[in-house]
């Protein structure tokens, strides 16, 4: 549970904000301004609390903490626990579960703005997606009932053309479909995958392999090293981020040109490089390049249509991994595409 | 005519059974078609196909179940129809005793390709009863059990024991898939998980045999399942 975690930053924070509360009601007392403000401070410094630090923990901690402070500090004997007067404990009582309320509150709507951001994001992305999934679908409903009508009209040629449209568009949305359900892989409570030791030779000779069948023409450099390289993933979800980039590759590069695909080892990390000497990335596209829902007018006119998603879908992947992923124009002309997986050993098992 | 092989498709959605049967008719394979479990089981019995596609998502009864109960009388070659990203289904397909699988959405050169290899498969275990085969040569790589020798364009390539025994054991079912588990049972014997072990000894088979081991054109992967020795090249 993330709610019960405690961090450094936090602790320090707390600690700083009460002794500030404690202070200024001593001010307060030593300008004989009386106890119902002192609880006040204390219950202020509690939702500060609350609202600087993450989780249910330091706001507790905080609310019991005040009502000792308020009691060793501000109450008759003095600099000690022991409460004279008779209302005291009922003052206690009150103020703790004051405290206590006003952080699980605080707290508690906090966590709802997260939710609600993450509901926007969500409702983004479905956006996105709808749109880049009517596109296809249009395509391939009028090309089918063109074809059932008027079937004796059409020349020869022209229905070998809208048989072949429907084809690609429904390769195209069977690899959209294919990168959605890839996304539900990735666990979404803690964004981690169900990692296990793979050869990263293997996933790579296996993407590569695929993508041969669908671009038989391609011409595709591959190199990797001489040292078997161990990685702990999900094989079918790296698998996919490589299919990812070399279509993208292919897609934003003139026909007879390489592609080269590159694996090596760099310090306690295993580094993929898909490498095009296309058109390389335009500038207005950089920071857009990985988000999953790009503002529109944002984008450069040759943006291709989904590829967007397809490279959110890579970036979370990659940091459901722990990895890093990055891209960057090549001195020659063309992108490069990188991106890290940790080796065996680095990552301490969870 | 009548000598071609049928094949029975078990498929709940029309679209695709229709789709796969026009493609196999226009090879001429003869088709019959079963859309549920227990339907299937029947026709298998009742109609002997050459070669059974078996879809594992099924209505009624678990496709693993179907295969098991078919494979309680008979061996005859089942290809295992399943979508990507489902990689413990087929390998427990692979361990039920399917010959192969296909991963939808497929195309249909695929899938003729493996229905060959599937029935060639079937027919060369017939012949083998007979003559044991001492030789399997694939491009440039011939593997030759008799003279326990492996040779590249003629040349010897040297392996240890273990690399061997991979070697040995993915040729003698070229084309067809191998789990991970069935390798390791074989070489390393039962109560074992060598996987890593396998790993490696497959890196240096690869860097023996292959010219470039980020693209192999011998000994294929097939992520999260096992390694295929491909047989047509």
């Amino acid at each position: 549970m993330k709610n019960l975690s405690l961090t450094l930053t936090d602790t320090i924070k707390t600690i700083g904000i009460l002794t500030a509360a404690t202070l200024l009601s001593m001010g307060l007392r030593a300008l004989e301004i009386g106890d119902p403000n002192v609880i006040m401070v204390y219950i202020l410094s509690v939702l500060i609390i609350s609202l600087v630090t993450r989780g249910y923990v330091y706001g507790v901690v905080a609310s019991a903490l005040c009502v000792l402070l308020f009691n060793f500090f501000f109450t008759y004997p003095y600099y000690t626990f022991h409460a004279i007067q008779r209302h005291y404990p009922i003052t206690f009582a009150i103020m703790l579960v004051v405290a206590f309320l006003t952080s699980t509150l605080t707290i508690r709507a906090q966590n709802q703005l997260v939710e609600s951001e993450k509901e926007k994001m969500r409702s983004n992305l479905l956006r996105a997606i709808s749109h880049d999934l009517r596109t296809p679908l249009t395509g391939i409903l009028g090309a089918s009932s063109t074809l059932l009508e008027h079937v004796d009209s059409l020349d020869k040629q022209t229905q070998q053309q809208l048989l072949s449209n429907i084809k690609e568009d429904s390769q195209w949305l069977i690899r959209m479909v294919e990168n959605l359900l890839s996304v539900t892989r990735i666990k979404e409570e803690t964004m981690n995958v169900t990692k296990t030791p793979e050869a990263a030779e293997e996933i790579v000779a296996e993407a590569v392999h695929r993508i041969r069948i669908r671009f038989p023409e391609q011409k595709i450099r591959v190199r990797v090293p001489d040292e078997l390289l161990m990685v702990p993933m999900d094989g079918i979800l790296i698998e996919q981020v490589l299919i990812n980039l070399i279509e993208n590759a292919i897609k934003h590069s003139p026909e007879n040109t390489d592609i080269e695909v590159t694996l090596k080892k760099q310090k306690s990390n295993a580094v993929f490089e898909v490498i095009d000497s296309g058109t390389g990335i335009v500038k207005q596209d950089f920071p857009y390049l990985f988000a999953s829902y790009v503002p529109s007018g944002k984008r450069s006119a040759d943006a291709t249509r989904g590829m967007g998603i397809g490279l959110s879908i890579c970036m979370s992947i990659i940091k459901a991994h722990h990895g890093t992923m990055e891209a960057a124009n090549n001195e020659t002309g063309g992108a490069v595409f990188q991106f890290t997986l940790p080796l065996e050993g680095k990552e301490i098992e969870q | 005519m009548n000598n071609n092989p049928l094949i029975l498709i078990v498929e709940d959605e029309g679209g695709i059974s229709n789709f796969i049967s026009a493609i196999l008719e226009s090879n001429h394979y003869k088709v019959i078609k079963a859309t549920k479990g227990k339907e299937a089981i029947a026709m298998a019995a009742s109609h002997g196909p050459d070669l059974i596609l078996l879809d594992l998502g099924l209505p009624d009864l678990d496709g693993l179940e179907v295969l098991k109960t078919i494979r309680q009388w008979t061996s005859i070659p089942i290809v295992v129809v399943s979508a990507r990203g489902h990689e413990r289904e087929k390998v427990e397909a692979l361990d039920c005793g399917a010959d192969d699988y296909i991963t939808k959405p497929f195309g249909t050169m695929e899938l003729l390709a493996r229905i060959r290899t599937a029935l060639r498969h079937n027919l060369s275990n017939i012949m083998n009863s007979f003559a044991e085969n001492d030789k399997v040569v694939v491009g440039d790589l011939t593997i030759d059990y008799g003279k326990r020798r492996v040779t590249l364009a003629g040349n010897e390539v040297h392996l240890t024991p273990i690399e061997y025994k991979i070697i040995v054991l993915l040729a003698k079912h070229i084309g067809k898939v191998l789990t991970h588990d069935y390798i390791m049972k074989e070489v390393w014997g039962p109560y074992t998980n060598e996987i890593q072990a396998l790993r490696v000894n497959m890196a240096n088979i690869r860097r023996k045999i292959e010219q470039n081991p980020g693209e192999p054109q011998y000994i294929l992967t097939e992520v999260g399942v096992g390694y295929r020795m491909v047989e047509e090249r």
